[in-house]
């Protein structure tokens, strides 16, 4: 071989420069790397003291947990437009985010990078099938925030025949979000009627009729139903009257429009001993989304009231108040509906 | 919530093979783009590397795992690329191109670009003999255990190799600047 210094194919030496290949083949060849190497899960020891019992409470919400591309760029849009905060973040040795939980108002929300060797993806393409119905306080605001920051309107902005000020968008993660601030509460009959013709019908399924029924007796039982049903807002389904004497009622249901049943009889029907009660010595608590509205039906309607419409101290942001039927039986009627 | 992620215990190469992952691939990408000058070619090859280094890996065979050995894992990749052109473009008219002078002398000063659209023009093995004793600046010994060849048969594949270089190498070489 010729000494080096005089081999002018020396020149060809080619010190490695680094190039970086296109983001899409990097990150396809570091799942199926990941994959490759079948790396071991490890999970922490239990720790005894934090076994959580048997009798705690469980989430009673659905927490949507969404996989985008950048999971770090997402944190960053969702708790900026939306306003909220990261409150955890699990980084994996490889670089990826694989937990993070956003608290966005009062609601939360997790997300995650992809993992495709473990089926979760992004979605693509501009198709999404879920949608992420978020209620806020100022939906023009935030709407036209989102938008700002990158998203697209799918759905403008508009007043909805359902109460709802409400428009959709995708966010820059492939996300469809359905923005809505309620602005009214029309009935399953008003909201009907708006859509009527528009090629939609509305029907919603009955109420439950609840595993309790409640029995109240009556010295006037049809007056006493017509306060429930007039006044109070409960529906009669069925009212079973004496056939000699139409004013002494056998049997009654009546349901409470977001579920349950009271029983109204005429009190001490020869025969029967479950009639053979005091009346006017009942109480019942009434659940509600709108305790407004019976309040209103309330006043117009003169009834004794107990209890001015008032806020709980044991349920703070909700409404009660308490009235007397005009045989005395008292009616709470609240939205707090536990929990 | 469960965390599900937690370090391994050092020494783990399958989580460190994971970890420089992100530092290795130009390196790994830029060292067989310059070499193939095929974008498809080097990514069909820089996937081939990492998965070889994820078997070995598990196999537990990495002595050192470094760049430097993911270099060498993409070397032999590239070889076996060679191996496999070389196989699906033989022909006679290939052999008989090699030139007959095989002297090994020439002073010519090779121009960076000119030579590597000529080396791009050259068979497989003549390619990939001058890619790796010049590009890559290994001693002929290597480049004969790479090729799989005995020394003095990759002396002889390299003095051919030149001169099929030089014959396609323009000659008037104040043209080529």
């Amino acid at each position: 071989m010729n000494g080096p210094p005089t081999d002018p194919f020396d020149r060809l030496a080619a010190p490695i420069e680094p190039l970086h290949p296109r983001p899409d083949f990097a990150g396809d060849l570091r799942s199926r790397l990941v994959a490759a190497l079948d790396l071991p899960v490890q999970l922490p020891e239990r720790n005894p003291a934090m076994t959580i019992a048997a009798t705690h409470t469980r989430a009673t919400t659905l927490v949507p947990y969404l996989a985008v591309a950048d999971a770090a760029g997402a944190i960053a849009w969702y708790t900026d437009v939306f306003g909220g905060a990261e409150t955890m973040r699990v980084t994996g040795d490889d670089g990826r985010i694989g937990h993070a939980e956003l608290s966005l108002g009062d609601v939360t929300v997790y997300l995650s990078d992809e993992y495709r060797e473990y089926g979760v993806a992004a979605p693509s393409g501009g198709l999404s099938s879920v949608a992420l119905y978020l209620q806020v306080d100022d939906v023009d605001a935030v709407f036209a925030s989102a938008v700002g920051a990158g998203a697209s309107v799918q759905e403008p902005l508009a007043d909805q025949p359902d109460g709802d000020r409400r428009g959709t968008l995708l966010d820059p993660f492939g996300h469809r979000w359905m923005l809505a601030q309620p602005v009214e509460r029309p009935s399953t009959a008003e909201y009907a009627a708006r859509v009527a013709g528009s090629g939609y019908s509305v029907a919603a399924p009955a109420a439950p009729t609840g595993a309790i029924w409640a029995a109240l007796n009556y010295a006037d039982a049809p007056a006493g139903i017509a306060f429930l049903t007039d006044v109070l807002g409960f529906t009669a389904e069925l009212v079973v009257a004496d056939e000699a004497d139409p004013t002494v009622i056998h049997h009654s249901q009546l349901l409470w429009p977001e579920g349950g049943t009271v029983q109204a009889g005429s009190a001490n029907r020869p025969g029967n001993p479950y009639s053979e009660r005091p009346t006017g010595a009942e109480s019942l608590y009434l659940v509600t989304a709108d305790p407004h509205a019976v309040w209103a039906r309330c006043q117009a309607a003169g009834v004794t009231v107990l209890q001015e419409p008032t806020e709980p101290d044991y349920a703070p942001g909700t409404m009660v108040f308490s009235v007397r039927d005009p045989e005395g039986n008292i009616f709470s009627v609240g939205s707090y509906g536990g929990g | 919530m469960v965390i599900e992620s937690v370090h391994a215990p050092s020494g783990d190469q399958r989580r460190a093979l994971v970890e420089m992952y992100d530092a290795a691939l130009p390196q790994v990408y830029g060292y067989l783009a310059a070499r193939t000058g095929s974008i498809a070619v080097a990514e069909d090859l820089t996937s081939e590397t990492f998965l070889a280094a994820a078997a070995a890996v598990r196999h537990g065979r990495v002595p050192d795992l470094t760049v430097a050995w993911l270099i060498g894992v993409a070397r032999h990749k590239l070889v076996d690329h060679w191996r496999r052109s070389e196989r699906e473009s033989r022909s006679l008219a290939v052999i008989a191109s090699e030139p007959d002078d095989v002297a090994d002398t020439w002073d010519a000063e090779l121009d960076a670009l000119t030579a590597r659209r000529v080396l791009a023009g050259l068979g497989p093995h003549h390619r990939g003999a001058l890619t790796l004793r010049y590009l890559d600046g290994l001693p002929v010994r290597q480049v004969a255990d790479l090729l799989g060849r005995t020394e003095g048969a990759t002396e002889v594949l390299l003095v051919r190799a030149k001169a099929a270089f030089r014959a396609g190498y323009p000659t008037d070489t104040e043209e080529a600047r």
